[in-house]
């Protein structure tokens, strides 16, 4: 068996988020806490609080582990060299935010465009028209007013684990047992919330006619 | 939903993925279906990630503290280390110190017994205050030569067997502070051409033993040494 010591190597690591299970959040502690000392350097050469130091750092990891699982990572480089490059990036987000003192622009989360990149040009644009970023905030409001199960699941299924790996965490018999528990609970948040009409609504009123 | 899963989920086949965003571009139900699709992932991804950053927070924090607290640990080592060696070194030294304080101190008792007992009587006017005090001596009654060497210093400041023989008095009644001011005295001149006052003066302040005498006693000797006053065969 693997011993849970502090120099778990990388490959180790990666294999561990990958293999998925109940597993995968101790690999992904076990991340966290192999490059933690960043959080430190990052402070002094960003000259940044050790709150947003180490929330960037916390995103960072975040981002990689959605790499690792979506199967971006592809070990090309290393992950200190991986994380640190995000992990850079958000502290430079951070700083910006702090001294421009300027309002975000109002941008799409990576997850939704990631989603919408999937889709080809024209289909993308019928599909945008009917999205926004507000949307996504509404929605999530709606998730935490959902029954604990169903945001269990819904919540495993946002963080990339499969059907399979929710009907293990969560005692389901198979994973199609689970799959249907889940696209219920897909269904009842859909319920809750109603969707802005296409030329209607204020947040995506389409350019064109 | 399915159909949608399905597609993002890349198990579809080629002609089905076409024929699927075929649909997509006409049909406005499956393209809401789609955008609710889209966005639920997307609030259940941020949802997922603000728990997790949560998590991830108390984790930090529990990192923090017990690095934090292993520093402590480091901290409290040093200052033990350092704590030990000073006591250490202390004790050592003040071991030593205590034994050559010891045998100074009986050293230079023996000296006084040996040499202080009685005082060298001289031939001449019995009379003389010097002879009184050193007659008294001889004969115990320090009290007497006291006063008769104290007279004689202060009606002669720079008579210098009197101020001698009145620290040696001083020293045989264990008045230490008075001794030592008397030797010194005694010491500081440099008309004489004999002069014991340095060398009495250690003696003294071996027997008065204070904290700095020690140090005192330390650089008269070294004084002595050096400049080969009276007394630095005892030294020796």
């Amino acid at each position: 068996m693997f011993s849970f010591n502090k120099n778990l190597k990388d490959d180790a690591i990666v294999q561990g988020i990958l293999a998925g299970g109940t597993q995968r959040r101790l690999f992904e502690n076990k991340l966290y806490e192999k490059f933690y000392y960043l959080v430190r350097d990052a402070q002094f050469k960003h000259k940044i609080s050790a709150d947003d130091a180490q929330s960037a750092y916390s995103d960072a990891i975040l981002g990689v582990i959605d790499h690792v699982v979506s199967g971006r990572f592809e070990g090309r480089s290393e992950l200190k060299t991986y994380l640190f490059q995000i992990f850079t990036n958000k502290c430079v987000d951070i700083i910006r935010k702090t001294t421009t003192n300027k309002a975000e622009v109002h941008q799409n989360s990576v997850g939704l465009e990631d989603a919408l990149a999937w889709l080809p040009d024209e289909a993308q644009s019928v599909v945008r028209k009917l999205i926004a970023e507000s949307e996504v905030e509404q929605l999530r409001k709606h998730l935490r007013q959902l029954g604990e199960k169903c945001r269990e699941m819904i919540l495993a299924w946002g963080e990339g684990y499969s059907d399979d790996e929710i009907a293990q965490m969560m005692a389901y018999n198979t994973a199609a047992v689970a799959k249907t528990s889940r696209q219920r609970c897909l269904e009842k948040l859909k319920e809750k919330y109603s969707p802005p009409t296409p030329d209607g609504g204020a947040f995506n009123s389409p350019t064109g006619g | 939903m399915d159909k949608i899963e399905q597609y993002y989920n890349q198990t579809l086949s080629k002609a089905e993925r076409l024929a699927f965003e075929e649909e997509l571009k006409s049909n406005p139900a499956l393209a809401q279906e789609v955008a609710f699709w889209v966005q639920a992932r997307a609030a259940a991804q941020a949802e997922a990630h603000a728990r997790r950053k949560e998590e991830f927070a108390m984790l930090g924090q529990s990192l923090t503290k017990t690095k934090q607290r292993s520093l402590y640990y480091t901290y409290a080592a040093a200052a033990s280390v350092v704590l030990m060696l000073g006591l250490g070194w202390w004790i050592y030294k003040s071991q030593i110190t205590n034994y050559e304080s010891q045998i100074n101190k009986e050293w230079a008792s023996a000296y006084i017994e040996k040499n202080f007992t009685t005082l060298n009587t001289q031939m001449g006017n019995s009379n003389d205050s010097l002879q009184i005090g050193i007659t008294a001596y001889n004969s115990g009654d320090l009290k007497k030569a006291k006063v008769a060497f104290e007279q004689l210093v202060q009606r002669d400041s720079l008579h210098a067997e009197a101020q001698k023989y009145a620290g040696i008095v001083a020293l045989r009644r264990q008045d230490y502070d008075q001794a030592i001011k008397h030797f010194h005295a005694l010491g500081l001149r440099t008309d004489l051409v004999a002069n014991p006052g340095k060398f009495y003066e250690a003696l003294a302040l071996l027997h008065r033993d204070l904290p700095l005498d020690k140090k005192k006693v330390e650089n008269l000797l070294k004084e002595i040494k050096a400049a080969k006053l009276d007394g630095w065969k005892e030294v020796e």
